[in-house]
């Protein structure tokens, strides 16, 4: 099965038929929407030995990331059956546990500091890709994580490697690939080549790698709250990844009109996919009813992070079959906690499992 | 309940002590008339049992029983979230919480973990907005917990899971609950007692009860309904202790201040914010206090003191409370189920006899 992603004017098409085609819930149109969920730990490693014990798995004791992609990918299936159609997986991963001891400290990264290739990453991201596309599903591939992208001093070596990872991800001959090349870009990252400014020369250099006459559809994730792409960065991106975090459905609603409502896209109107945002289906209903794409973003406990879910009441809990979330380490990629259950079971409502 | 054992302090009785008697007359009722209200109670009652009992000036003038004893413990119902109220008020003046405006959630964040599928019922889950969601609203019915619609403070909406909400967090601030395991501790009916029932020398018991709930329902973070049982005597002296705002002998055992408040029209209801959902009638929401009705805009009980305020439940319980009159009449059970209809009956009848 080969499973190719495309755009036609705000809706997103897979192997040349709009998603979810002819599906409408609560009268709004469902066709075109790509309902995905933040899963940036799918290719996870950890490259620090002080840390990597953190990440063990209760059951064995010990990290294992090719565990942790296998299992990942099994499940795909069963996200695919439910109507979700995309996952968003990061080259660099994600926050996974924001103690200043590990958070600081742990190295996340398919590229070495002078941009050479972790070549396991690539393997396990190789992995992700072959099963997503057997799935029928798409993968959102994140390039930069702002922590990790700290590891890496020269801005000329995260040109290199944008420009050498899409000619891989081509190369691998998936088309269920869309690229995030920056979570959510912001001045807060204290990088000027990769906040908003200056975010849309990366989205150009993957425009610019083409193979057989082809590229990867791009874009930048935005921060939460009010943050929305702008100047340049909203000219030149194919599609645009508002975050969710921290909103309510009301302003969450009121973000993505505003977005809608700005001259670049207005020019250009183009999907917009939210990747991230909540464990909160109301909020996913609200981006629906806007006619956006939504991304269940479900971080876990023992994390020490708080948004409007507080995950620093519980410390991790210790049976795998248990671990809540999908972004603290170690991760049950299954639909093993109410949260979860809770959001896959309205996608399937929402979606008819189509 | 009615005795003759000496008061500690004046109208004020003693914990196991029976309340003073005093003849109608001496409490400026007009004898023939308070006669007539209790016949037309028995009247009105027909086969049902009713307790209701007279206080004025601390002293007992009257007390109509049939059917059930007065010490019998009965369900309190809804009137227990005027309990709740001065619970809310307790936790805050000893710092536990540090205000009433506070987000709940930052003292029970646990509120937030209902998803789809876990709440009461199908469409009732917490939702972003609830984690907005501050003490007072709770207290207000105003707080729109798990209603989908209905941000924090827009809409009145008189509902159970929020009160149980509020009461978890209050016992969670003092270490009595844990909605992991709610049989673990004793939980928000042990701070009542503590806090307000010993104070005032009243004997109500508790339990936790839940209604019906779907299967996967999350019933330890928004179930277990603090339920009070009591006897026509403490809820004699719950209508003295607020009649006295908050005061009991010497001791405030609940904040004046917040007991003025309580019995007033809730802010976010007297200042337009709010709409009203679920109405019984045009203008409830602006009878409810800090789980409290109120009269003061004269929509429930039209003929009687603005002043006047009530503690209500299902199974028509009513601790109505007139201070201007110093009078207090207690109906566990009365006649009606809504208040308001006590307007022309047994309170208008009772109003109506005084000399």
């Amino acid at each position: 099965m080969a499973t190719e992603i495309g755009t036609d004017g705000t809706k997103f098409l897979i192997n040349g038929r709009p998603t979810y085609e002819g599906v409408t819930h609560r009268g709004k149109p469902v066709e075109g929407l790509l309902l995905n969920s933040r899963m940036i730990q799918a290719i996870f490693d950890d490259a620090c030995p002080e840390t990597r014990a953190v990440w063990a798995y209760p059951d064995t004791g010990e990290w294992d990331p090719d565990r942790n992609t296998d299992e990942f990918c099994a499940h795909l299936p069963e996200y695919r059956a439910h109507g979700l159609l995309a996952v968003t997986v990061g080259l660099q991963g994600g926050g996974a546990v924001f103690r200043p001891e590990v958070y600081d400290n742990y190295v996340c990264s398919a590229y070495e500091p002078d941009g050479s290739f972790r070549q396991p990453y690539f393997d396990r991201l190789a992995r992700v890709l072959a099963a997503a596309d057997q799935a029928g599903m798409v993968v959102i591939v994140n390039y930069f994580y702002w922590k990790q992208v700290g590891r890496i001093p020269d801005d000329d070596v995260l040109r290199a490697i944008t420009q050498r990872v899409t000619e891989w991800l081509l190369q691998t001959g998936h088309r269920n690939i869309l690229v995030d090349v920056a979570n959510e870009s912001a001045t807060w990252w204290h990088r000027p080549a990769m906040e908003p400014a200056n975010i849309h020369e990366f989205i150009q250099l993957v425009q610019g790698v083409t193979r057989d006459g082809g590229r990867l559809l791009v874009g930048s994730s935005t921060g939460g709250g009010a943050d929305l792409p702008q100047g340049r960065w909203l000219e030149v991106e194919d599609f645009s990844m508002p975050h969710g975090n921290g909103c309510t459905p009301g302003e969450l609603a009121a973000k993505l009109r505003r977005l809608k409502e700005t001259d670049g896209y207005r020019q250009r109107p183009r999907p917009i996919v939210v990747n991230e945002d909540s464990v909160f289906v109301d909020n996913l209903e609200a981006a629906v009813a806007e006619g956006c794409s939504w991304g269940f973003y479900c971080q876990g406990y023992g994390s020490d992070y708080r948004d409007l879910t507080d995950w620093t009441v519980r410390g991790r809990e210790t049976r795998f079959e248990d671990l809540s979330g999908y972004q603290t380490l170690p991760v049950n990629w299954g639909i093993n906690t109410p949260v979860k259950r809770a959001f896959f079971d309205r996608v399937r409502q929402i979606t008819g499992g189509a | 309940m009615a005795g003759s054992a000496q008061n500690e302090f004046a109208g004020f009785p003693s914990p196991g002590a029976q309340w003073l008697q005093a003849e109608p007359h001496e409490a400026g009722f007009d004898a023939g008339r308070l006669s007539e209200a209790g016949a037309w109670l028995a009247d009105a009652a027909g086969e049902a049992p009713y307790r209701v009992a007279v206080v004025r000036h601390g002293n007992v003038i009257a007390q109509w029983c049939e059917g059930m004893e007065p010490s019998e413990h009965r369900h309190m119902a809804s009137a227990g979230k005027s309990v709740f109220s001065c619970m809310l008020a307790i936790a805050v003046e000893e710092g536990k919480i540090a205000s009433a405006d506070d987000p709940v959630v930052d003292y029970y964040p646990e509120m937030m973990e209902v998803p789809e599928g876990h709440g009461p019922k199908p469409g009732r889950h917490a939702k972003p907005e609830d984690r907005g969601i501050t003490f007072r609203q709770l207290i207000s019915n105003t707080s729109g917990y798990m209603k989908t619609g209905e941000t924090p403070g827009s809409t009145f909406h008189y509902q159970t899971f929020g009160m149980n909400v509020l009461c978890h967090a209050i016992a969670k601030t003092y270490g009595l609950y844990d909605s992991a395991a709610p049989e673990r501790l004793t939980g928000p009916g042990a701070l009542a007692e503590q806090k307000i029932r010993d104070p005032i020398g009243a004997s109500w018991s508790y339990r936790y009860t839940n209604f019906p709930h779907e299967p996967d329902a999350l019933i330890g973070i928004f179930g277990n309904y603090l339920q009070l049982q009591a006897g026509l005597d403490d809820l004699a002296r719950l209508g003295l202790l607020w009649l006295h705002l908050g005061r009991w002998g010497d001791r405030q055992v609940v904040p004046e201040e917040w007991m003025r408040q309580a019995v007033r029209t809730a802010p976010d209801i007297r200042e337009g914010n709010c709409s009203a959902a679920g109405e019984r009638f045009e203008g409830e929401a602006l009878c409810y206090g800090y789980g409290f009705w109120t009269n003061e805009h004269g929509l429930l009980w039209s003929s009687l003191p603005r002043d006047s305020f009530a503690a209500s439940g299902a199974g028509r319980i009513h601790v109505w409370v007139c201070p201007s009159l110093d009078l207090i009449v207690v109906q566990s059970p009365g006649v009606y189920e809504d208040q308001r209809e006590n307007d022309a009956g047994i309170l208008g009848r009772v109003f109506a006899a005084l000399a």
